[in-house]
């Protein structure tokens, strides 16, 4: 999972030196602003065929809480 | 531009917000959100502004024919923040004041709307080729935010001590389909 998500921030951030870590938040990526996140929620979405909640939209800080809750809801299914 | 158009009224309606122009019972609100420390920093404002000041401002704003300031609402009536197009001359504008409250940015793509919204005034409605935006350098946020909607960086400027990029987004240049597209997959979700 973490090598699918690491291609979409390549691809959303398009930045093919992205890694991806699980401290990593918006000051670590240039172009992260709120565009690119709502796209980068956008593209995880159809992707991994999941939902964010609102909440967690709103209130999401690091990659490894997005990763966190997307392996829960993979879980799920 | 043909200037009878510009109407200091115009309601701009979209899925997540509307952009209702300043009243002067919105100026308290203005100015909560401009005197917090963040967007006094990146709109190049040292001080705090007073409402006295503000309806200064407000004042000689509604004589001008060549700006034209929002507030951003959330759907619940909530006041979130601002956004305004102004030096309106000839076929060009800039574009500026753009704030969104830091506790609602992320429930709703508020700011992508906003600024879809104010870009396709301008271009559509106002006719204008040109718009121009000036971003303090370090203003990660909005530099990689304008050049995804299709501005392109001219040139650096000093502006008292801080560099500004100083961007152009020519009408053709408008990225607006990509930002369609993202729209309508949160308004359907």
């Amino acid at each position: 999972m973490k090598e699918k998500l690491q291609e979409i921030f390549r691809d959303v951030f398009d930045d093919e030196t992205i890694e991806i870590e699980r401290e990593m938040t918006a000051d670590d990526i240039e172009s992260w602003d709120s565009l690119t996140y709502f796209r980068l929620i956008m593209v995880i979405e159809k992707e991994f065929n999941i939902k964010f909640t609102t909440e967690k939209v709103s209130n999401m800080k690091t990659v490894g809480e997005m990763m966190d809750y997307i392996a829960s809801n993979l879980g799920e299914k | 531009m043909m200037r009878e158009m510009l109407n200091k009224q115009i309601v701009l309606q979209g899925d997540f917000c509307t952009l209702i122009p300043i009243r002067e019972q919105d100026l308290e609100a203005v100015i909560k959100l401009r005197n917090r420390e963040k967007n006094k920093y990146f709109l190049h404002q040292e001080s705090n502004l007073t409402l006295e000041q503000q309806k200064g401002w407000y004042e000689d704003y509604l004589i001008r024919d060549n700006d034209i300031y929002w507030g951003i609402w959330k759907k619940n009536n909530t006041f979130i923040g601002t956004i305004r197009i102004y030096n309106i001359e000839g076929d060009e504008c800039e574009e500026g004041s753009c704030i969104v409250d830091e506790n609602y940015a992320r429930e709703a793509p508020y700011a992508v709307e906003a600024k879809y919204l104010l870009t396709n005034y301008a271009f559509e409605t106002l006719k204008l080729k040109k718009m121009i935006n000036v971003i303090k350098a370090d203003n990660k946020v909005m530099n990689s935010f304008s050049r995804q909607q299709g501005y392109k960086l001219m040139k650096e400027i000093m502006l008292g001590e801080s560099t500004y990029n100083y961007y152009v987004l020519e009408c053709g240049d408008f990225e607006g389909e990509k930002i369609e597209q993202m729209l309508e997959y949160w308004k359907m979700r």
